[in-house]
């Protein structure tokens, strides 16, 4: 299932407090919102693949200490996180070492937007499909396309962002078929 | 890293069985020295029918896929046939979304991989024995 915007599933419950107590629901979202900021992961690396393991390595910590991934399950999350890093060093800044890629994942509800940046010239990830031929690119693209609830790109701050959902990367999960 | 040899090699008859032996994880960083191994061996031994078995691989990325499709070529160039198994259940999810299974064969345990790679070669002969009778009555 793909979200068709950036908009967080709500509960029954929550939806009727919601309609009833507008300003309650408003003020409620304001303290999720100021809590989630401390909620979050953020690196800024030089584009190597090194310094990029790295990075991948402390953000699978991060998520497994924060319980969106379980241990042991993984491998969609990594492989989506490793697909769009890979991505940003090699293609986006062509493995230039001057040039940075900032990772952040953020909670955001139930769900958990993970954005990543480079200092590069800009692609086109949207008009990515499966490759026919065996020596074109963009299967990494297509495979978080596939694993992730939601992906966008933004052209102007060269930052590809998925939002994944909690526990639908479990043995058993929506996104775990 | 460390000089050790990330494959091993081992004949099984007309097979040819490469394991991936010192990495659980293939992704960007230890793609480049799998190539050269794999590709190394099927340089020194054309016409090789290599078994690729992926039991210690617990995780790969899509620049394996590449590598793998690259191994491919190689190997038909070199007049042999390239099988894989052993994969793991995400690992085949991954070949399934890409679509990789309809280009490459993919067995599932070694031991019953081996025999139907076996057979599948001696299948091929056999068509290529008949065809060229057919070609010269």
């Amino acid at each position: 299932m793909r979200l068709g915007g950036p908009q967080v599933k709500r509960s029954g419950a929550r939806q009727l407090v919601d309609v009833l107590f507008p300003q309650l629901a408003t003020r409620a979202y304001r303290t999720a919102k100021m809590s989630d900021r401390k909620s979050v992961f953020e690196s800024e690396f030089p584009s190597t693949l090194e310094d990029m393991a790295d990075t991948l390595r402390r953000a699978l910590e991060w998520l497994l200490d924060r319980r969106w991934i379980e241990k042991g399950e993984e491998f969609c999350a990594r492989l989506c996180l490793e697909e769009a890093l890979v991505n940003a060093v090699v293609h986006g800044n062509r493995g230039d070492q001057s040039r940075k890629v900032r990772l952040t994942v953020a909670e955001e509800g139930d769900c958990c937007r993970i954005a990543i940046c480079d200092e590069g010239e800009g692609c086109c990830p949207e008009a990515a499909r499966m490759p026919d031929a065996p020596a074109q690119r963009g299967r990494g693209l297509c495979l978080i396309r596939h694993f992730m609830d939601q992906v966008t790109y933004n052209r102007e701050k060269h930052c590809l962002e998925m939002r994944m959902r909690r526990g639908a990367y479990t043995k058993g999960g929506s996104r775990h078929e | 890293m460390n000089n050790e040899a990330m494959m091993t090699f081992e004949e099984y008859g007309k097979l040819t069985v490469g394991t991936i032996q010192k990495a659980s994880v293939l992704d960007a960083l230890n793609v480049t020295r799998f190539g050269e191994e794999v590709l190394g061996h099927v340089k020194a031994h054309p016409g090789v029918n290599l078994m690729l078995d992926f039991h210690r691989v617990d995780y790969l990325s899509s620049a394996v896929l590449t590598e793998l499709l690259r191994i491919n070529e190689a190997v038909r160039e070199a007049q042999g046939t390239l099988r894989l198994c052993s994969l793991n259940e995400d690992i085949r999810k991954v070949f399934e979304i890409t679509n990789l299974n309809k280009i490459l064969i993919i067995y599932d345990a070694l031991e019953d991989a081996l025999r139907r790679y076996a057979r599948s070669l001696e299948v091929a002969a056999q068509e290529d024995a008949w065809s060229h009778v057919n070609r010269n009555p």
